[in-house]
């Protein structure tokens, strides 16, 4: 069995935190007491943390084993809640149509609780081959027609703000090579930098006539390299973009996958 | 294993062409003929058009001598048999196929795309000699169409087209016979890290042996070192 003690929630502050923050609620002396706004405010500040730790539970570290023609699916379901969610296996292709294996072992929509070791065997996975193509594969916990692949194209809003944003709200960041930081950093650090070129650029003095007409303007000086601050804004704003369309992207991916689990899905 | 249905027409001599029945698709399959027009050579979707002596090893052991080629493009083995042209239905029951002295294997693959792990299954060369680490090269063909003339909608002239099919090598790993190949980079980091528990003896034997983590031969051969060490259990440091 877990322990579930050792299982501190990500965004849950502890304990101790909290005391720091509005002091120790169960303290008997005269100096603190926790008023009732103080309660209020503490109640809605961990409404949010509540509801997250009652969401269904979350697959992770999805990997696989074959044997004659049979593909296994081991997993860990991660999660606080105790109850026991039914469980499905899906796959989508490049075009985002979702297919459902038939004979699986355990059946589809078995109930399975937190923890890890989950499996879930493909009996007649040799079918792959008589489709073509790659699948991809993808575990759904609870009523499959409740369940979101993650934001829609919405999300981009959060990266026009700042750039990367988006891709955290997308989720499964931990795979991609470019981490969404790194587009923060690099996007902020080029415009950053092309301000700093722009601010630093001068022009040389210029060279007059004998009679102090300019006969040819002076020299620009640049901070870095010819046209540095074009460049380098240049830069930040392409990677900008690039991330705003990226999310759009894969939240319209997201959105395609929703729509297609609820409407058409093929047996395999 | 469970084969098409065949019809084969045959001349006085010999047969000239065979018909592969599939499904409800028939292929003219002419592997006899010496002359090929240049359109043939640019959609030509096998590995090698002529067909190769080969055998089949089921996984029960049982052998079938045939002449076999590979269909790239379809990911399907052809094979002529006592005179019938086949192709194979069901991979999973071949441990694997010998062809013109080289070894095909099919397994699943898995491979990461964009923090997608995408899922498949294909014929693979086994580069190195035996398992249980397996180095294997995926063949699939590209398709490239480029426009050759340009054509009139109105008129109905018809745009000019040249279809050409591109080879794209691709290299797996599969450290188990239970475990599907992943796709690997050819680079030394990916491989020792994968075969990281004889991570200093593989070095030693690269540079000793002026061996290549980039050369698919060189790969083999560490990879054929790194099962003798396992087989072993112990080597010297």
């Amino acid at each position: 069995m877990r322990n579930k003690a050792r299982h501190q929630h990500p965004f849950l502050p502890n304990y101790f935190q909290l005391i720091a923050l509005f002091g120790n609620p169960f303290h008997v002396g005269s100096t603190s007491h926790l008023k009732p706004s103080k309660l209020l405010l503490v109640v809605l500040m961990l409404l949010p943390f509540w509801l997250l730790s009652q969401e269904k539970p979350t697959v992770t570290n999805l990997h696989l084993s074959s044997f004659e023609g049979k593909l296994e699916f081991h997993f860990t379901l991660k999660g606080n809640s105790a109850l026991p969610v039914p469980v499905h296996l899906y796959f989508y292709d490049s075009d985002y149509r979702l297919y459902r294996p038939s004979q699986t072992i355990p059946e589809q929509g078995s109930l399975m609780s937190s923890g890890t070791h989950h499996r879930m065997l493909w009996e007649n996975a040799a079918t792959l081959y008589k489709k073509g193509g790659t699948l991809t594969p993808v575990i759904i916990t609870g009523n499959p027609a409740d369940f979101r692949f993650g934001p829609g194209p919405e999300a981009a809003l959060l990266s026009l703000v700042i750039p990367g944003l988006g891709d955290y709200v997308i989720g499964n960041t931990s795979e991609q090579t470019i981490q969404p930081w790194m587009r923060t950093v690099g996007a902020f650090g080029l415009l950053a930098l092309g301000l700093h070129a722009s601010e630093e650029r001068y022009r040389g003095e210029p060279i007059y006539w004998n009679d102090n007409r300019i006969w040819k303007s002076g020299e620009i000086h640049y901070k870095f390299f010819r046209n540095d601050a074009e460049l380098l804004i240049g830069a930040g704003i392409a990677i900008w973009v690039a991330d705003v369309i990226w999310v759009s992207i894969r939240g319209n991916k997201n959105r395609s996958l929703r729509k297609n689990l609820n409407t058409l899905v093929f047996e395999l | 294993m469970i084969f098409t249905v065949l019809i084969q027409l045959q001349s006085k001599t010999q047969p000239q062409t065979t018909f592969v029945i599939r499904g409800g698709e028939s292929h003219a399959v002419s592997y006899f003929s010496s002359e090929r027009s240049v359109k043939q050579q640019w959609l030509n979707p096998y590995l090698d058009e002529n067909w190769q002596a080969g055998r089949v090893v089921l996984n029960g052991g049982d052998t079938w001598e045939a002449h076999l080629r590979l269909d790239l493009y379809r990911k399907e083995m052809e094979l002529v048999m006592n005179g019938d042209s086949l192709y194979v239905s069901e991979p999973f029951a071949i441990n694997y196929i010998e062809l013109d002295g080289r070894k095909f294997v099919y397994r699943f693959y898995t491979e990461k795309v964009a923090g997608d792990l995408l899922l498949g299954s294909d014929y693979f060369e086994q580069l190195n000699t035996a398992g249980p680490v397996r180095l294997l090269l995926q063949r699939s063909l590209r398709v490239d169409e480029q426009r050759m003339a340009p054509g009139n909608v109105q008129l109905s002239i018809n745009f000019e087209t040249k279809s050409r099919f591109a080879t794209v090598n691709r290299y797996f790993l599969q450290t188990h016979h239970e475990v599907p190949a992943i796709k690997i980079k050819r680079n030394k980091r990916q491989l020792l890290k994968l075969l990281n528990d004889e991570r200093a003896e593989l070095k030693r034997f690269a540079r000793s042996n002026r061996k290549s983590f980039r050369n698919p031969a060189h790969m083999a051969e560490i990879i054929d070192h790194y099962n003798q060490l396992k087989t072993n259990g112990t080597h010297e440091k």
